[in-house]
């Protein structure tokens, strides 16, 4: 039986033995195109990186098991269309005619992950994160969304006309309005929420709310944050998620925002601090600081900073997040590491961070009208960053507190932050100065 | 024949100041916020060359916005600091990460 996840083609798969799992919406059905080729990724084999292999030797190794695909796509199926190999997904892109794609599901090392709108997305996608981190087996088994969980997204706005996004609120505190969105609170927002079929966020039925504290490029003030922090509290925020931060390098190094905090207690810890003691999870991103910070030390200016973490990043009750590769699970190389300026241990914990595929805001029009119908290669993009893994840890700590409420547990900070620390973090052998307890792991 | 320009003006020193006291007291947000804008305001009453804007203020990081006179801004910043607070400068800052 050939599983086909979010295909646009239910008439052409009818009766061809084909499994319809999710069909793509009306809108999106009316408009695709009646010839009946299918976008699909092929999955051939689930290798990883063994201990010490390193990337081209592990490259080699994933070629040599999709060499023979390749051939039978080429010879036995004929297949017109452009084959696009993911090594690091063991994975093909390509796009099969029903006729093509029964003869290829008949290889028994092949496994159809999804087939989608048209044109075909790179096979490095949140679908390599989610599995990553377990989220398949975990929500397959409890069937948590974030349903009925509040998640405010603290950053430089949020595309609400993206299609595969339901934003519920929209406030700012950076002057800017909100119907300017930004990329970045764009592409965190999708990580957490998403609702796409192929590109699902972690918790996507979570009541998002857009804390536009940034402007669209990513600049803004810490009183705008911390005002941020406050909106989202009067909103009634469950989970807080930041992906911002001011370093400590001084302003004489590129990119130094020349922040001080000493111990935990500037307004934008402090105000991460009260907003747990308020009842609010705060998940932060730890900072993408770690290659320049080393640069700084090698060029005599190790002194010049106390710690590489950003603020808010190094408040006490702040749930930090560091970033790490997926498959390898080996530290970004420019996850900010611990401890912070007053030697508390952190981050507590890592997620993926590299390369993750989310929406983007959609193109607009003259007028700034959002163009709906962009194609998909224009609503999702690619970016890294500590940034990156924490929405994915904020829907992470939604999914556990509306599995919390279900079961009458416990649904305060201290008790979802033990759950998550102690039920779903794996250590993954790497330095816990940058990757913390270990690697996020719901299942 | 045409004058000498004005003198340019310095502009005034855009900070924001927190006070760490204990943590603001109240049964709801709205109190909590209240109550601690009555003693900040009491605590930042007599401070000179120091403009607040009060609408600014922030409950979670114990903030508020404010203006020092450009010509007295170090003298009004050391007298703040000697209350026990602290002042930052508001600053524009790329911060995502």
């Amino acid at each position: 039986m050939i599983r086909v996840q979010g295909t646009r083609l239910s008439a052409a798969l009818a009766g061809s033995g084909t499994e319809l799992i999710y069909t793509a919406a009306p809108e999106l059905r009316a408009a695709a195109s009646p010839v009946p080729v299918l976008p699909v990724v092929l999955q051939a084999g689930q290798l990883r990186p063994a201990p010490g292999e390193r990337w081209p030797e592990f490259k080699n190794r994933v070629a040599e098991r999709l060499g023979p695909l390749i051939e039978r796509l080429n010879y036995e199926v004929g297949t017109a269309q452009e084959i696009t190999p993911s090594y690091a997904g063991n994975a093909l892109a390509t796009a099969l005619t029903v006729d093509e794609l029964a003869v290829v599901t008949e290889h028994p090392d092949i496994v159809v992950q999804f087939a989608d709108l048209d044109p075909l997305l790179p096979v490095v996608m949140m679908d390599d994160a989610a599995t990553d981190i377990g989220l398949p087996a975990f929500t397959g088994a409890t069937s948590l969304t974030g349903a009925g969980v509040k998640v405010a997204v603290l950053d430089s706005g949020i595309d609400a006309a993206h299609p595969a996004l339901v934003v519920s609120t929209q406030v700012e505190t950076c002057g800017e309005p909100v119907v300017i969105p930004g990329t970045h609170g764009t592409h965190c927002a999708g990580i957490l929420a998403s609702r796409d079929s192929a590109l699902r966020g972690v918790a996507p039925h979570v009541e998002l709310i857009d804390v536009k504290v940034l402007r669209a490029n990513g600049t803004g003030r810490h009183t705008a944050v911390t005002r941020g922090v406050d909106e989202a509290l009067d909103l009634g925020a469950d989970v807080l998620s930041m992906s911002l931060g001011f370093n400590h390098l001084p302003v004489s190094i590129s990119g130094g925002h020349g922040w001080t905090c000493p111990d935990g207690t500037c307004p934008l810890c402090l105000a991460v601090d009260n907003a747990v003691a308020e009842g609010a999870m705060v998940v932060v991103a730890a900072g993408n600081e770690h290659e320049r910070c080393q640069q700084a030390r090698m060029g005599g200016a190790g002194l010049a900073y106390d710690t590489e973490l950003g603020c808010p990043g190094q408040a006490a009750r702040a749930l930090t997040v560091g970033a790490h590769h997926k498959k390898s699970y080996a530290p970004a190389w420019f996850s900010s590491s611990g401890p912070t300026a007053y030697w508390n241990p952190k981050p507590e914990l890592c997620a993926p961070g590299v390369d993750i595929m989310s929406t983007i805001p959609l193109p607009r029009d003259g007028e700034g009208v959002p163009q709906l119908n962009a194609q998909r290669v224009l609503q999702f993009g690619v970016m890294s960053g500590t940034s990156m893994a924490t929405p994915i840890v904020a829907g992470a700590c939604a999914l556990l507190i509306e599995q919390a409420r279900k079961a009458g547990e416990a649904d305060d900070p201290d008790a979802i932050r033990q759950r998550l620390l102690g039920q779903h973090v794996v250590p993954v052998g790497g330095p816990v100065n940058v990757l913390g307890a270990g690697r996020l792991r719901m299942a | 024949m045409q004058g000498n320009p004005a003198p340019r003006q310095k502009r005034p020193v855009h900070v924001s100041i927190q006070w760490r006291a204990a943590r603001p007291a109240g049964s709801s947000r709205a109190d909590r916020k209240a109550a601690f804008a009555a003693d900040f305001r009491t605590l930042l009453g007599a401070a000179e060359h120091v403009y607040v804007d009060w609408d600014s203020l922030s409950l979670s990081a114990q903030t508020v916005e404010a203006f020092l006179d450009a010509d007295h801004a170090d003298s009004a910043k050391a007298r703040l600091e000697a209350l026990g607070l602290r002042v930052d400068p508001i600053v524009d800052r790329r911060i995502i990460t």
